[in-house]
């Protein structure tokens, strides 16, 4: 039996003490998907910067995940589902010309530095003003904690491009975080 | 690789470094190039800056609370979906006597680590602690308290020091001479190690009594490799034999044969 097996089983097993009928598609999608409901929220937020587009956003993925949800084959549910949710909040935000491509961030030059007075709107800001490749990257890595390899899944990119993104997304929020500390009264 | 592209390669290192995604050889030889150029240092703790500013807030948005509620209540049903899988996955589809069954394994395994690692020092000095202290035994120079090899004189050396006698034969006529003794700590007992020699191989040949708390019974000789030397342990039910050796598996095996392994 593979460890795999073993936490399915376990799972199961804690689901049908909670009263969930046992084995239903809703009750399986439960365990694997929406356990990771508040990383998927968390995501969709930063990328919006939005409550409801936010709740939307992962409302519409939740939606696919559950059409799809018998293509999961993959050990991670939650890169599986955190790829759907960034989908479709990218796609949304191209939709209404909001997603800030690294190129024109670019061309900008630099990521604006933040004017919040307290330290906690100023970390927020430079987070919120990154554009939204390098935003991403730093939210998944460093908010949610996930791996180079999850992230190369929920990105759809190889994990020697998560590093490098990673490496010029600290370097843009430092040098952004820096220059608003210097600002400061 | 040019100049750029080498700082290049390294600055992915670092974010490897940072993140702990490297494996450890790769980490280690990182961290001694960080120790000596300034500038990767400056941007590792550039790195620390700003992980540090982003944990001292409370980044995360977790949904809020409704949220699962509404999107189980708007989920399309079941027989509503088109691409539902005909067949559950078989776990699921197990009657309840499978998960008892499956409880019973969990138990079942739990027991068995549990009496595994009960048992650790007899499952460590099987291997690792052996081995480690026939390398000891070797750095420190300390191969041998009596240096003889004459078994009438190893004996009795023993003899006053431990609570057991241990078999000590010189075996110089079979190419295994016997070089000396010394008084050693395995399994947290005192332990006899009797030292032989073959074609400038060293052999450690350690004995010691089976614990009372150990499980009795005779242990037919099992060959293990650790760090690139040789075990082989057995255990005749009173006591417990080890024999640690950079010599190959055949020759180590002629002599555990020597002293009376069941081979």
């Amino acid at each position: 039996m593979t460890l795999a097996h073993a936490t399915n089983a376990r799972n199961i097993m804690a689901a049908r003490e909670q009263g969930v009928p046992e084995g239903s598609r809703k009750s399986r999608f439960e365990i694997a998907v929406m356990q990771h409901l508040d990383a998927a929220h968390n995501l969709a937020w930063w990328m919006t910067r939005n409550d409801h587009d936010a709740a939307d956003a992962v409302q519409d993925a939740c939606l696919k995940a559950w059409r799809f949800f018998d293509d999961l084959r993959a050990a991670d549910a939650k890169a599986w589902f955190l790829a759907i949710v960034r989908t479709t909040v990218v796609d949304r935000l191209r939709a209404r010309k909001q997603y800030v491509e690294l190129s024109e961030a670019a061309a900008i030059g630099n990521t604006p530095p933040a004017s919040g007075t307290s330290d906690v709107s100023r970390v927020h800001e430079v987070l919120a003003g990154l554009p939204h490749p390098w935003r991403e990257v730093l939210v998944l890595r460093e908010v949610e904690g996930l791996t180079y390899q999850q992230i190369s899944v929920v990105l759809g990119v190889p994990a020697g491009t998560v590093m490098s993104r990673l490496s010029r997304a600290r370097d843009a929020a430092h040098a952004a975080l820096t220059a608003a500390q210097e600002k400061k009264p | 690789m040019s100049e750029h592209e080498k700082h290049h390669v390294m600055d992915d290192l670092l974010q490897g470094l940072f993140d702990d995604e490297l494996d450890p050889k790769t980490a280690h030889q990182v961290r001694v190039h960080v120790s000596t150029c300034e500038q990767c240092a400056a941007r590792l703790a550039a790195r620390e800056q700003l992980r540090a500013a982003l944990q001292s807030q409370p980044l995360r948005r977790p949904a809020p609370p409704a949220l699962a509620a509404n999107i189980l209540v708007s989920l399309p049903d079941e027989h509503a979906t088109p691409q539902t899988s005909p067949q559950p996955t078989p776990i699921t589809r197990a009657p309840r006597w499978a998960f008892a069954a499956l409880a019973a394994c969990f138990i079942f395994a739990f027991a068995t680590l549990w009496l595994a690692t009960s048992q650790a020092p007899y499952r460590l000095s099987g291997t690792s602690e052996v081995v480690s202290a026939h390398i000891r035994s070797l750095m420190a120079s300390h191969l041998a308290d009596v240096a003889t090899s004459d078994q009438h004189t190893v004996k009795p050396w023993f003899a006053g020091k431990l609570d057991f006698s241990p078999p000590v034969t010189d075996f110089a006529d079979k190419g295994f001479p016997l070089t000396g003794g010394r008084l050693d700590y395995l399994a947290d007992q005192p332990a006899a190690a009797i030292v032989y020699t073959h074609r400038k191989h060293i052999i450690n040949f350690f004995v010691t009594p089976v614990a009372a708390r150990a499980s009795a019974g005779i242990k037919a000789p099992a060959l293990t490799e650790d760090r690139g030397y040789h075990t082989i342990a057995w255990s005749d039910g009173a006591m417990r034999y080890w024999l640690v050796s950079d010599l190959n598996p055949n020759e180590l095996a002629d002599l555990a044969r020597l002293l009376g392994a069941p081979m």
